[in-house]
């Protein structure tokens, strides 16, 4: 397939405006300003079926109607660029590769939605990518790109950079916004959505980098014709960034609905050394796992929700036989109780009891009616505050819906079948 | 204002817009337990026990966060509400201290009585208890972090309501606890109004001067007005044995102006009752000794002295009515100075422009949208007043 979103990030110094603008850079942006409406360009993309990157797969032009329908000013753009999610790094390859198709896409973006000002929320171990995107930034601004009236239009529009201090909850865009209001980074009560009142309680359009780095691709070459990429609810290409125990581990750009076992076997390689594919969760930490057997499902929004886990942010995590379900579920358990944020208490003791009970599986000291126990915790933490919360008990609770087997062998055994001591 | 129906377990009650549904119901006397939520306090969502179940909504809803909508079905009492609220106390009681025997808030323990009614029946949690072991002490207030529920009524209460800030969450997740910013009080710039203290649910947040001091359910509770100041803030005393032990506001229940705000004077100034340095008696000065006299008797001494001499009298501008009432049936009305007389004339300054200027009750400044401050110290004379100008301006 022709490469979309990575079509610059083999070529030379990628990262500078010179070889952006060599490749028919800001050509959108010049025909959105020079010959588009705002209500053209949200059109444009709701027409594209643009769906969110950024995990929940929320339509952006349905995001950027409802921002742009509010009357209150000044809105702010905000881009999500705190891609915290363990085994996720898609975000990465566009902001340290190719920035201004991004910065391009938030001009796009907030020109239509009538955003005066804009952020970049990059994570504080991003710090490489921050100077890249500092840098893009100023050269933005010198060829005016950025600022006041840009390219002779009445259209103005400032960008900053801010960076995160390390918190994976400031990926939620409440909480990110908070963290940008120099809050704590918690989560807030929706409604109202930041659409309608977000940064300084303004409305405020946060857009994953991956979406927003679609959106100069959508205005050159229309909606209809990305539309008719991948599967038809949610179309468009996606970034799949592959980990663990294959042969070729990377991102991978592919038209979305491409088949999971295609990703893992042809794209990736197949699994190191020929072994035998365990499990695989699909699109994150936070989702829940598919066995061997359950990997022939399109990689697409509705298609995973059917499988009974989600896109997510679409990282692909792939253990093989050798591989210990419980001290997989455990890591992932652990790196959700130490992101947790403390502010509803499903996820901040359910988490923690989580961890507590998986250490004693993994270490043999477990019972069977922890099991239950696990299960029943797991329900109860639908009922978290925020997106953390809810997804967070998924990699315990499906690997033991899965892979029970397994766990009553650490219980039977009384150790680690998979450690030799 | 014009109302609509929602239908909560069945029962048809009538809402308010903007209302949430956890207030409908209160207000219907359907109770759904809640920590995070208080009355005075603006909705957090964060205990997650107050889970109703919406007709036609996938998840289950906190019913403090819940607009009420027209037409809205909602259910309390529903085996997977229950299930969840069970859960959640569950949750909560896991690594909660059992200190209850020695806990100054047991009796009036609000997860005692959520526990009791909605919570499970016997805990599954098999790991040790989690010690946080972070005592934090100020002069008056101590936080015990092991009792925490961090339902954040009282970062709420100091930030949001008071506009102090003192309070805030340190760390994250499991680890996060409840201290002022800089780990001390005093330096914090902690003005003990004991707020804080009134709205915690359970035994965390402790009034130093109470401590170990007596049990709640056995003191005798009587509804007064603080004599410390002219403001006249309406606070509960509890006595055992006709001994006061503590002063509490009852934020949210309380009805006087004040509505359960208290000062530092008001909340903790009522030892000056038993200090022995306080005078019971008129005392007469008689060479070295003090003799003592009954009030009368020290009136007419009094009377006999100033008599035909020329007497003024400077009164403080925070007694109250009783006490002038008292004065001016002894001294009269004349030759009455007080450091209010500049006040006065300011106020008959305004009358002269606005044609009349009328005294109004305290609670009135709830409703203002713009108030003026004339005097800059009000600070120091009415600690109370700062309370209610801060809480009305931040609200």
């Amino acid at each position: 397939m022709e490469k979309l979103l990575l079509r610059n990030v083999d070529k030379e110094n990628s990262h500078t405006i010179e070889a952006y603008l060599r490749s028919g850079g800001y050509s959108a942006l010049r025909k959105v300003l020079k010959e588009m409406t705002p209500e053209d360009v949200i059109e444009e993309v709701k027409r594209s079926g643009l769906r969110g990157r950024g995990g929940a797969g929320f339509p952006t032009g349905m995001k950027w109607e409802f921002a742009a329908a509010d009357l209150k000013e000044p809105k702010y753009m905000v881009c999500n660029a705190d891609e915290g999610e363990p085994c996720t790094f898609k975000d990465r390859i566009i902001i340290e590769k190719d920035p201004h198709s991004m910065i391009e896409g938030m001009i796009i973006g907030a020109y239509a939605t009538g955003c005066r000002y804009g952020y970049i929320y990059i994570r504080g171990e991003y710090p490489i990518g921050r100077k890249i995107l500092e840098r893009a930034i100023a050269e933005s601004y010198d060829k005016g790109f950025l600022g006041e009236n840009i390219l002779g239009t009445d259209f103005s529009f400032d960008l900053y950079v801010h960076s995160g201090a390390g918190a994976y909850i400031c990926g939620e865009e409440t909480a990110l916004i908070n963290s940008l209001e120099g809050r704590r980074g918690e989560p807030r009560i929706k409604p109202p959505f930041p659409v309608n009142a977000g940064y300084l309680w303004n409305p405020t359009v946060v857009n994953n980098v991956e979406t927003l780095a679609n959106v100069p691709l959508i205005i050159e070459r229309g909606g209809e014709w990305y539309a008719s990429i991948g599967s038809p609810d949610c179309p468009g290409p996606k970034l799949f960034p592959v980990s663990g125990k294959v042969k070729r581990p990377g991102v991978y750009e592919l038209p979305m609905g491409t088949p999971l076992s295609e990703i893992i076997y042809e794209h990736a390689g197949g699994i190191i050394n020929d072994r035998k594919l365990k499990l695989v969760f699909p699109g994150g930490a936070s989702s829940s796992c598919l066995t061997a057997d359950e990997i022939d499902v399109p990689m697409d929004f509705p298609s995973l929700a059917k499988a009974g886990t989600m896109l997510g942010s679409g990282a692909i995590m792939v253990l093989d036989e050798t591989d210990c379900v419980v001290r997989a579920a455990l890591r992932l358990i652990e790196f959700f109780r130490h992101e947790s944020c403390g502010k509803c208490t499903p996820c901040r003791e359910g988490t923690d009891w989580l961890v507590r009970i998986m250490r004693r599986i993994e270490n043999g000291q477990a019972g069977e009616e922890d099991l239950d126990v696990i299960l029943s915790i797991s329900e109860t933490m639908e009922n978290s505050f925020c997106g953390l919360g809810m997804a967070a008990h998924n990699p315990v609770a499906s690997t033991v819906k899965k892979f029970r087997d397994e766990y009553l062998e650490h219980i039977r055994l009384g150790r680690c079948p998979f450690r030799s001591s | 204002m014009e109302t609509f129906k929602i239908i909560i377990d069945g029962k048809e009650c009538e809402a308010y817009p903007g209302e949430t549904v956890l207030e409908v119901a209160e207000r219907h006397g359907i109770v759904i337990p809640v920590f995070c939520h208080h009355k005075e306090l603006r909705p957090e969502g964060a205990c997650r026990v107050c889970l109703v179940e919406v007709e036609g909504a996938p998840r289950l809803a906190t019913a403090c966060t819940l607009k009420a909508m027209p037409d809205m079905v909602i259910r309390t009492d529903t085996e997977r509400v229950k299930r969840a609220r069970k859960g959640v106390i569950e949750l909560i009681l896991n690594n909660h201290t059992l200190e209850c025997p020695i806990c100054d808030k047991s009796g009036e323990c609000e997860l005692q009585m959520t526990g009791f009614r909605h919570g499970p029946k016997k805990s599954r949690y098999k790991e040790p208890r989690r010690e946080k072991d972070i005592v934090i002490k100020g002069p008056l207030i101590e936080i015990d972090n092991d009792r925490c529920i961090l339902c954040r009524r009282c970062v709420r209460m100091c930030g949001e309501n008071m506009g102090n800030r003192v309070l805030g969450i340190l760390r994250r997740g499991y680890q996060a606890y409840i201290s002022p910013f800089n780990g001390d009080f005093l330096e914090s710039g902690c003005e003990h109004c004991g707020s804080c203290i009134d709205v915690c649910p359970v035994g965390s947040l402790l009034d130093r001067a109470f401590k170990y001091k007596d049990r709640p359910w056995r003191m005798t509770k009587t509804w007064t007005t603080c004599t410390l100041c002219g403001t006249g803030c309406r606070m509960e005393v509890d006595t055992y044995h006709e001994r006061i032990k503590r002063v509490v506001g009852r934020i949210g229940v309380n009805d006087g102006h004040n509505r359960g705000y208290l000062c530092v004077r008001g909340k903790w100034g009522w030892d000056i009752v038993y200090t022995d340095k306080r005078l019971k008696k008129p005392l007469l000065r008689e060479g070295e000794d003090l003799k003592e006299v009954s009030i009368d008797e020290a009136i007419e001494i009094l009377k006999e002295k100033v008599l035909n001499r020329k007497v003024n009298l400077f009164i403080e501008s925070s007694l109250t009515n009783e006490e002038l009432t008292r004065l001016a049936a002894i001294f009269g009305t004349e030759n009455v100075a007080s450091d209010a007389l500049p006040y006065q004339e300011a106020l008959t300054g305004v009358a002269e422009i606005t044609g009349r200027f009328d005294t109004d009750k305290l609670s009135v400044i709830y409703d203002a949208e713009i108030i003026f401050v004339i005097g800059d110290f009000i600070e120091e004379i009415k600690a109370d007043s700062t309370t209610l100008f801060s809480n009305n301006l931040l609200i």
